[in-house]
């Protein structure tokens, strides 16, 4: 039996396909242009190497922010929930999750069975989030895939104010302008980055152990300040951006094994 | 929300009226008052003054969606856009030369308790000096826990110097026995709103706080006169033969939850719709509570003194997270949501502190969510979306 997860994000779209409870198949692509074409596309592409079709899923459950637009959704379920679900499947033990997506960063807290139990999310202001990082590495003409490496180089690293994407991109262009080193501005920007989303999770009770997901888990230099403040080591999933998709899947399988059951 | 109660013709009657004696005041000369929300205006009427609301024309304005717009006039003028959305409401229509909600009516005496925030005494200062007229201060000292003699007399002293002040400065007579049968016809409107506010208590409820928060306004500006004994009295009367039909506030109550402050106003049916969808019924909060007092008619200026700045804003933590639980107790709630309102500071202060604090003692759970009662410019809908239906996702 198949069943899918689909995961809109600001970003990037997920999409996990499950075949009795194992990933039979797993897609990551840039969102553009109109969400229910996005949907169905990303859908087709996960599913023609299986050789099969949207009416042979036998449930599909959307997540992230656009998880309304998905037209062949049988359910919606927020991000956070997804979130949970799928880091409890992979890691049991783990009990507080960091979300770092495009265009927010959550603090989730979950039990044993992936239950959420408490939960923050950054307010309106997108420091902090993945949307934050892309503006600094556009403003230093970094790729986004360097940014993390470039930080661990550094040795003093910057000073950045970071209440405000806007105030903090022209800090990073006068310091530029200053003549400063890159990796030094690179590293503050992490620093200060880390620091929000810390100030964040300090607003739950965090328990270890403690996972990070989406795309911000992929920073290794992100990460490696994150750890330093929580004074632990984080649980980076292989695919950390997968797992939303991955927990929307695994309702999706409920649900359509709940219907089979009666 | 619940669908329109009959009720509501006579609330468009009486808010018609109540504007129209206000614009009929001035033509006569009876002094216009400002007074803030939480302020003994059974004074003010029983000395047949006309009591004016600017924090209602600020609600007003922000339920009109015009709050921005309001606020950019009084930002132009150095207004920070971090004071309260009331103030700026205010301030920004005096400035302005558009008036989308009609132009506030402006004061020929300014009254102000502090009991609520420190934003009303600016807000009312700055309004005295633009349009130069006299303002008088009740101050109220902080009440943590248990008020005590001292603070008491202190309060009633100051009454009795506003009673001073209002006729020196109007030329009428105080008669204590005309304040008495107004602080009684008071009582009797303010217990016929808890009456109703009661209602959201049974389960399904013909009633809640969304209701609330549109039939709130007779009590809040009529509360010391006939009209409010009267409007009170019909929409209980209307809520009872709801019951009776079985018409409820949502069609498929499951829970019921407490909010704790102030409402979204420009977004007002977008919460209801949300939360009916979600088969959560909002069943009460301290706000819509504050007006529920139970005056003693016969120590009339005492009984004012006890009770308005007794209200929860002027109460310490242990008090107020106290209050919390009652209500949630009382209406059975199966958790809480706190609104981080950027308008309002002294509600907004360590709330997630206090969502943990509640959490463990009720184990119940809550959302914090922030935003802003009156500006959308502070309101982030994809962002508080996402936030309320993981809670519901939590509840179920
Ligand atoms: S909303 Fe808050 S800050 Fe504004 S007037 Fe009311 S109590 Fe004061």
């Amino acid at each position: 039996m198949y069943v899918a997860g689909i995961d809109i994000g600001s970003i990037y779209s997920k999409a996990v396909i499950l075949k009795n409870n194992q990933v039979a198949a797993s897609l990551v692509k840039r969102t553009g242009g109109e969400i229910r074409t996005i949907s169905h596309r990303i859908m087709d592409e996960a599913l023609t190497p299986l050789g099969i079709q949207l009416e042979d899923l036998k449930s599909i459950v959307a997540t992230g922010y656009g998880r309304i637009s998905v037209p062949f959704a049988e359910k919606q379920v927020t991000e956070i929930t997804c979130f949970g679900r799928g880091t409890a499947q992979l890691f049991p033990d783990v009990r507080t999750v960091i979300d770092i997506g495009g265009q927010d960063s959550k603090g989730i807290k979950i039990d044993e069975r992936g239950r959420v139990t408490d939960f923050v999310m950054n307010d309106k202001c997108a420091a902090g989030t993945g949307r934050f990082l892309e503006v600094m590495a556009n403003a230093l003409e970094v790729n986004l895939e360097d940014m993390g490496p470039l930080a661990l180089q550094s040795e003093s690293p910057e000073e950045i104010g970071i209440t405000c994407t806007v105030f903090a991109e022209s800090q990073v262009i006068s310091l530029v302008g200053e003549g400063r080193r890159k990796v030094d501005i690179v590293a503050g920007i992490h620093q200060a980055i880390a620091e929000r989303i810390y100030g964040l999770l300090k607003m739950l009770k965090i328990e270890e152990r403690i996972a990070i997901t989406g795309g911000g888990a992929k920073n290794i230099g992100l990460v490696h300040e994150l750890e330093k403040r929580l004074g632990t080591e984080l649980i980076v999933p292989e695919e950390p951006q997968l797992i939303g998709a991955h927990g929307a899947a695994l309702m999706a399988m409920e649900m359509a094994m709940h219907r089979k059951g009666g | 929300m619940s669908e329109p109660f009959k009720t509501a013709a006579l609330m468009k009657e009486l808010m018609a009226k109540y504007y129209d004696l206000g614009e009929e005041s001035r033509r006569k000369g009876i002094p216009v008052v400002w007074v803030t929300a939480v302020f003994p205006v059974e004074i003010i009427y029983a000395m047949d003054l006309y009591p004016y609301y600017p924090e209602n024309f600020g609600a007003l304005a922000s339920a009109r969606k015009v709050a921005d717009k309001l606020s950019m006039a009084a930002e132009a003028k150095g207004y920070f856009n971090d004071l309260c959305g009331y103030a700026r409401c205010g301030i920004g229509d005096a400035y302005s030369l558009e008036h989308p909600v009609g132009k506030i009516l402006s004061p020929d005496l300014l009254l102000c308790c502090n009991t609520q925030c420190g934003s009303l005494p600016k807000w009312f200062e700055a309004a005295g000096r633009f349009y130069n007229k006299p303002y008088f201060l009740w101050d109220s000292p902080m009440i943590e826990d248990e008020t005590s003699d001292i603070k008491q007399n202190y309060l009633i002293k100051q009454l009795y110097e506003l009673i001073d002040f209002l006729e020196i400065t109007t030329k009428r007579r105080f008669d204590i026995n005309k304040l008495q049968e107004v602080v009684a016809l008071s009582s009797q409107a303010t217990a016929l709103w808890n009456d109703c506010l009661e209602m959201a208590a049974l389960k399904p409820a013909p009633f809640g706080f969304f209701d609330a928060c549109i039939h709130m306004a007779p009590i809040v500006v009529w509360r010391g006169r006939q009209e409010a004994v009267d409007y009170y009295r019909q929409l209980k009367a209307e809520l009872e033969a709801r019951l009776e039909k079985k018409i409820y506030a949502i069609p498929n109550e499951r829970h019921k939850v407490y909010f704790d402050h102030i409402p979204v106003w420009p977004r007002l049916r977008w919460f209801a719709d949300m939360f009916a969808a979600n088969d959560t019924l909002v069943a009460a909060s301290q706000y819509t509570h504050a007006w529920a007092m139970n005056f003693d008619p016969a120590r009339p200026l005492e009984t004012l003194a006890e009770h308005y700045p007794h209200q929860f804003v002027n109460r310490g933590v242990d008090y107020r997270l106290k209050l919390k639980m009652d209500f949630m107790r009382h209406y059975n709630c199966d958790g809480f949501i706190l609104f981080s309102n950027r308008s309002c500071k002294p509600n907004s202060i360590g709330l997630y502190d206090k969502k943990r604090m509640l959490t463990e003692m009720t184990g119940l759970p809550g959302l914090v969510f922030e935003g802003d009662m009156s500006d959308l410019r502070f309101f982030s809908e994809g962002q508080i979306k996402t936030l309320f239906e993981t809670y519901f996702e939590q509840l179920v």
